[in-house]
């Protein structure tokens, strides 16, 4: 559906800023699909948005749009934003203020040039958007006494009403209140599904898009890391920085023993002792690797347990944090090495216990250093 | 110049008299060269401006007269006498109408067909671009009034004098001559005009004219130490008015005419010629190149006529004609009714003398 | 609903375009535009800087003596002192009333506050030499403020207004209109939030002001100074009206003076120091430009909607109605009451009792008179309509232009401004040049002087528009060309509705200024074509202070009608855009 290939987009640093672009971004997104940008603020994200739209012409790379190319930095074609057939969302929704919230939304259609759309017709798709969204009852309200959450509603709308074939939303819902987020991301989802408009979503909230992403490509400093469904990202991490950025994990180093096969295990001399670990791509003997495990896949025993041998680690709980449903425990190990675990509260550990904890090596996955 | 002049009239008259001869033995009347219109001289010259001014249908004035109390009113009188005529006027300052003037000539595109001012007559006739004509009104004019190579004519004239507050002049205290300005109770209470060549450069280059270099420069530099307040922007007319309203007590150099006619209303300030009086003309020049001649004649006929210098009084300007007297409200500050000596700084010596005036303004009153 | 996306009808997409040149389209076309209009004045200026004037108005040799003058004139130092001191005072006095105004009327609930502008479209429409004389009548010798000292303190003419403070005040409460107006859009259109946010991170409103408002309306308030204080330093009316008569010299006068002897038609070190000019406001300018580099700083105008912020000011709104009064009063009030005397007067003496036994309709029944400006009235405003007509949006295309950087588009800003420093004079003088050797009937046509006036006051119509677009935020036009708008339509329908309070007032003052101005269209305009402006200037010549008082006031009254009809027909735009 959409194909970004080698997309490179450089900006000149200015004095006290960095430089910021994207350097190579390549991608697919297939129809239907919602896929979202991840990372954090400066990665790139918004700009690859930008090249998408037209908003701003990359230095090289392919972009394609239903297999017809929106821009070739080879030929040097540019196919004008205008002519995209792509709606879009802006973070500070961009409604204009000069216009009713009818008016808003119709814009698209009115200075559409390849259909001309009748008068008839133009009422009939906005009150449709309008109802979608849960605006018809405010259309001839003047854009400017929408809240929040109404506003960003009616760029949606705007963005819809002309049936595009690419939806960009731009940090749509970073500018709500915590509750109006969570309702939002629900509708948006759920208007994207009833649609079955092909979406692109940017955002740096990376919950956010694990709630509502089919597909979550992460960048960072202007390249992607890794490119997957939510559960794959989170749980198969393949860079460090995806493994921080998404979620709270674990993180420690070592040596590869023996080569291990892509998907197979393989045991990590680490510096808190020897570590069977889940290898997602092959490596060789000798390989420095670090292994990331999730807080909450590390188990917990008493001292006096029987458990011991692979995978065990012991220390000591220097703080029990309580959160309802989990605990979340600091564990020192042995004064160099910090633990994070969250566990059920109920287990009758609690802060001084000296414990066990066992990393199951299934949990416990390689990525390179 | 002259010499090229002379010729040039020598020609002109060789070519009236090939072409009255030629006239009479074609037995019919043919086109007349404009040179010939403009110095026209038959019996019938009225007639045969006529009759070319209807061909023409149009003439064009640059004129620095006031719209609606003069310009207009001349106008409208033309008009009257020759409806076939259309006039129209455009209206600025001598420096304004020179400027539009010699870029008109320069760029081949001439619009005016006569043109009157204070000084751009003198302009337009030192750039080379004034063609004599003739008029047979100029006769009843004093010589002086009237160039000698025919390049120009007077058409109105201007007294200059101190303008003073009534309220802040006692009768008695009224500087009687130019020494009496020099008296140390004026010092800081007299004004006059810098901006134009009609404000210091005039009152500088009269004296230098009538009293001589030596004595003119001795007298100025007496004068410098009154500390005289340079009046910027803005006319004499403005200045009187500052007179009038107590800001100053004394104005030098203003137009004579000008307090007269605010002490009619009843306002605190009157006119006092000193001796000798500066006079200038504000006059007529026929541009080269015109394009309606007939109608530019007509119109300079008509403006030395006694009806047009008659319109001239009734807008409250001394008319150059000698047999046409001002309004009466004016009428006694012309020096010759008064028995004051006046000096006409004529055009030439007004511009020939500006330039060295000036300086010596700056030299010693800045 | 998945056929809803592939039912979109699939049509051949407009060819694709290849990477644009380094030019866009439009800013070759508006700078072609510009050049025409505007180099021909500014290759006069500097060619008449740079060679010799023949008393016939022709060039003579090359020669660098003007600018040698300009620098070593006796009074060059002390001039340029007495014009630093000028400028910086007279801009000072402009903004801090015009902006204070502006506060008072857009963000608070003081009554009364829609009337200044009222105030100052008054204040606008008096023209400037009758605005500096009626402060001279007011503080004059003969004055009332000194008559009333006179008669309680026994001083004689205690205040003389002959000095730099008089001529800083008058300048300074003369722009004071036009930064008010400016203020005031500025401050209309900057989000509440703004301020909120400060004022809830616990800053005084004068903190939040000094800090925000301020700093989110920077590029408004640069355009000020920059404007105000590049006027001040060409301004030649006041100084030489109120200075000279002081023996108080600024540049401008300085060069007046000192080159007024040497030729009627030489306008050399008036040029020289045009020129001098020039180059500061094309330093000033780039430095200016920066801003738009930043221009996110100041995109107050944003999608989610804004409305100004009105303090209700309880019982202190007394106060600042006061203020108001007292600033209307200062800026507007007195002159005017001055001037509406003074036509009342068969001639004018100072304020004495005697005076007030003489009050005369004479002076309107001689202008309401036959052949008087009823006739050129029409032509005037057409003149000034046309002006601001096209003024306005162009300025408004070329300052989008420049400010979203499309390429080249500097040079539209810095072409528009070159006007700014041109002395009316030169300007008319060039005009006149350009017009009367044109192959096209144009010299001494109303279309011409209308041409001509819209360079003149191209460099206002930028300023206001360059500030009104760095307000408006970025992605308003992204949106717009996402949702499938050309470049043209995100102008019409986008833009230029967001800058309808910047362009309103801008076109107001433009009008205003365009039908006073005198010295540009008196040389222009042709033979039958009658304007205001000669009426204007056969008073100001020779007609009595009275008479030109009584044009002034029946002027006022007519620009007044003109504004209130004009803010009738963009009352909706107005109401919109607050």
């Amino acid at each position: 559906m959409l194909r970004v290939q080698n997309l490179v987009k450089r900006y000149q640093a200015q004095a006290g800023e960095p430089a910021g672009g994207v350097f190579g971004v390549s991608f697919e997104v297939k129809k239907g699909e919602m896929f979202t940008l991840l990372g954090p603020s400066g990665c790139g994200k918004t700009t690859t948005l930008r090249c998408v739209a037209g908003l701003e012409t990359p230095d090289t790379g392919v972009i394609a749009l239903d297999s017809a190319p929106m821009f070739d930095g080879d030929t040097d074609l540019i196919v004008p934003m205008y002519d995209r057939d792509i709606g879009m969302v802006f973070q500070s929704y961009a409604i204009w203020p000069h216009m009713s919230v009818f008016e808003n939304a119709a814009y698209p259609l009115r200075v559409s040039r390849k259909i001309k759309y009748s008068r008839a017709d133009i009422d009939k798709k906005v009150d449709r958007v309008l109802e979608m969204v849960g605006l018809l009852k405010f259309k001839n309200r003047s854009a400017t006494q929408l809240s929040g959450g109404q506003q960003q509603r009616l760029a949606l709308a705007r963005a819809l009403v002309r049936e595009p074939k690419l939806l960009l939303l731009d940090e749509p819902l970073s500018n709500l209140d915590a509750q109006l987020r969570e309702q939002m991301r629900a509708e948006l989802k759920r208007i994207q599904l009833e649609w079955g408009v092909t979406t692109i979503y940017v955002t740096h909230d990376q919950a956010e898009a694990m709630a509502i992403s089919d597909r979550v490509a992460v960048l960072d400093h202007g390249l992607i890391v890794q490119i997957g469904t939510p559960d794959e990202i989170y749980e198969l991490p393949r860079s460090e920085f995806v493994a921080n950025f998404i979620g709270r994990t674990n993180m420690f180093r070592g040596k590869l023993d023996t080569a291990a096969e892509a998907g197979g295990m393989g045991v990590v001399q680490s510096e808190i002792g020897p570590m069977r670990c889940k290898f997602p791509a092959s490596s060789t003997a000798g390989q420095d690797i670090a292994f990331v495990v999730r807080p909450e896949n590390i188990e917990l025993h008493p001292l006096a347990s029987a458990h011991a041998g692979q995978n065990v680690v012991e220390g000591k709980v220097t703080n029990r944090v309580y959160l309802g449903e989990v605990a979340e425990y600091s564990i020192d190990l042995d004064g160099k090495f910090q633990l994070l675990v969250r566990a059920p509260p109920a287990n009758g550990v609690s802060a001084g216990d000296r414990v066990k904890a066992y990393l199951p090596p299934e949990k416990t996955i390689a990525i390179f250093s | 110049m002259i010499l090229q002049n002379r010729k040039r009239r020598t020609a002109a008259i060789t070519a009236c008299l090939a072409a009255m001869l030629t006239g009479v033995a074609a037995g019919t009347s043919r086109a007349l060269t404009t040179e010939e219109v403009l110095n026209y001289k038959g019996a019938d010259r009225e007639q045969v401006l006529i009759d070319g001014a209807k061909k023409e249908g149009q003439i064009v004035f640059y004129c620095a007269l006031i719209v609606t109390q003069a310009l207009r009113p001349i106008a409208d009188g033309f008009m009257k006498k020759y409806p076939f005529v259309k006039v129209s006027y455009w209206r600025g300052e001598s420096e304004a109408i020179a400027q539009k003037l010699m870029a008109e000539i320069k760029a081949n595109n001439l619009q005016a067909d006569l043109v009157e001012g204070t000084g751009v007559g003198e302009i337009v006739v030192q750039a080379g671009q004034a063609v004599p004509f003739y008029s047979p009104k100029l006769e009843e004019f004093p010589t002086e009034y009237r160039d000698s190579r025919g390049l120009w004519a007077a058409t109105r004239l201007s007294y200059f004098a101190l303008g003073y507050n009534t309220k802040l002049v006692p009768i008695d205290k009224v500087p009687k001559s130019y020494d009496d300005l020099l008296d140390p109770m004026w010092k800081g209470k007299l004004s006059w005009r810098i901006e134009s060549a009609s404000g210091t450069p005039l009152f500088i280059t009269n004296l230098r004219l009538a009293w001589g270099e030596d004595r003119a420069r001795a007298y100025l530099k007496k004068l410098a130490e009154q500390k005289i307040v340079n009046f910027g922007s803005g006319s004499a007319r403005t200045l009187v008015d500052r007179v009038m309203a107590g800001e100053y007590p004394i104005a030098m150099n203003i137009f004579a005419h000008h307090p007269q006619i605010s002490k009619q209303k009843g306002a605190p300030v009157d006119t006092k010629l000193l001796e000798p009086t500066a006079t200038t003309a504000g006059t007529m020049v026929v541009p080269k190149g015109v394009r309606h001649p007939y109608g530019a004649m007509l119109l300079a006929d008509f403006l030395l006529s006694k009806d047009g210098q008659a319109l001239l009084a009734n807008a409250e300007y001394f008319p150059a004609r000698p047999d046409v007297p001002p309004i009466d409200a004016i009428s006694h500050v012309v020096p010759r009714t008064l028995g004051v000596k006046d000096n006409f700084v004529s055009p030439e010596n007004l511009n020939k003398y500006t330039e060295s005036s000036e300086a010596i303004y700056q030299e010693l009153f800045r | 609903m998945s056929q809803i996306a592939s039912s979109s009808p699939d049509i051949a997409l407009a060819p694709p375009r290849r990477r644009g040149p380094r030019f866009s389209l439009p800013v070759i076309i508006l700078s072609a535009i510009l050049l025409v209009l505007i180099l021909p004045p500014t290759i006069f200026l500097v060619k008449v800087s740079f060679y010799t004037t023949k008393p016939d108005g022709s060039f003579g040799d090359l020669t660098l003596k003007y600018y040698q003058q300009l620098f070593t004139g006796r009074f060059f130092f002390s001039s340029l002192i007495n014009t630093t001191i000028y400028a910086i005072g007279s801009a000072f006095i402009a903004i801090l009333l015009g902006t204070l105004q502006a506060i008072i009327v857009e963000r608070t609930n003081t009554p009364g506050r829609k009337w200044v502008f009222l105030g100052a479209v008054i204040s606008l429409g008096i023209p400037h030499v009758l605005y500096t004389v009626a402060w001279l009548l007011i503080l004059g010798r003969s004055g009332p403020i000194n008559s009333v000292i006179d008669h309680t303190f026994g001083h004689q003419a205690a205040i003389n207004v002959y000095s730099m403070w008089g001529m800083t005040l008058i300048e300074g409460v003369g722009f004071v209109p036009l930064t008010f107006l400016l203020m005031s859009s500025v401050l209309r259109s900057t989000d509440a939030s703004f301020e909120e946010a400060s004022m809830m991170s616990g800053a005084k409103p004068t903190r939040t002001f000094w800090s925000i408002t301020l700093r989110m309306g920077l590029p408004g308030v640069m355009a000020l100074l920059l404007l105000v204080f590049i006027r001040a330093f060409e301004s030649f009316e006041v100084p030489a009206l109120v200075g000279l008569a002081g023996n108080i010299n600024v540049l401008t006068t300085n060069i007046y003076q000192s080159s007024k002897g040497t030729g009627a038609m030489d306008y050399g070190q008036s040029g020289a120091y045009s020129v001098c000019l020039l180059l500061i406001v094309v330093g000033l300018l780039y430095w200016y430009n920066r801003l738009s580099r930043h221009a996110h700083q100041y995109q107050t105008i944003t999608g989610k909607g804004y409305r100004p912020r009105v303090i209700n000011l309880g019982k202190m709104r007394y106060f600042t109605a006061a203020a108001l009064i007292l600033m209307f009063m200062l800026v507007t009030g007195l002159p005017l009451v001055m001037l509406v005397f003074t036509s009342l007067q068969p001639f004018y003496e100072g304020v004495t009792p005697e005076s007030f036994s003489r009050f005369t309709l004479e002076n309107y029944r001689v202008l309401m008179g036959p052949g008087s400006f009823r006739d050129s009235i029409w032509n005037t405003l057409i003149l000034g309509a046309s002006t601001s007509t096209f003024v306005v949006p162009f300025t408004a295309l070329c300052a989008w232009l420049a400010v979203r950087r499309k390429p080249g588009a500097w040079v539209l800003d810095q072409i528009a401004t070159a006007p700014l420093v041109m002395p009316a004079i030169v300007m008319s003088v060039a005009f006149l040049y350009v017009f009367v050797n044109l192959p096209i009937p144009l010299y001494g046509t109303l279309l011409s002087v209308i041409l001509a006036s819209s360079v003149r006051f191209m460099p206002y119509g930028m300023r206001y528009a360059y500030a009104g677009v760095l307000q408006i935020h970025r992605e308003l036009e992204d949106a717009s060309s996402t949702s499938g708008a050309r470049q043209g339509n995100t102008f019409l329908r986008i833009v230029l509705p967001l800058l309808a309070a910047a362009m309103i007032s801008s076109w107001l003052f433009i009008f205003l200024l365009a039908v006073q101005a005198v010295s540009l269209p008196l040389l222009l305009v042709g033979p039958g074509t009658e304007i205001v402006a000669v009426t204007l200037f056969d008073l100001w010549q020779n007609g009595q202070v009275t008479e030109l008082a009584s044009m002034g006031i029946t002027w006022v009254s007519l620009m007044i009608v003109v504004s209130a009809c004009f803010h009738f027909v963009t009352r909706r735009y107005q109401v919109m855009a607050s």
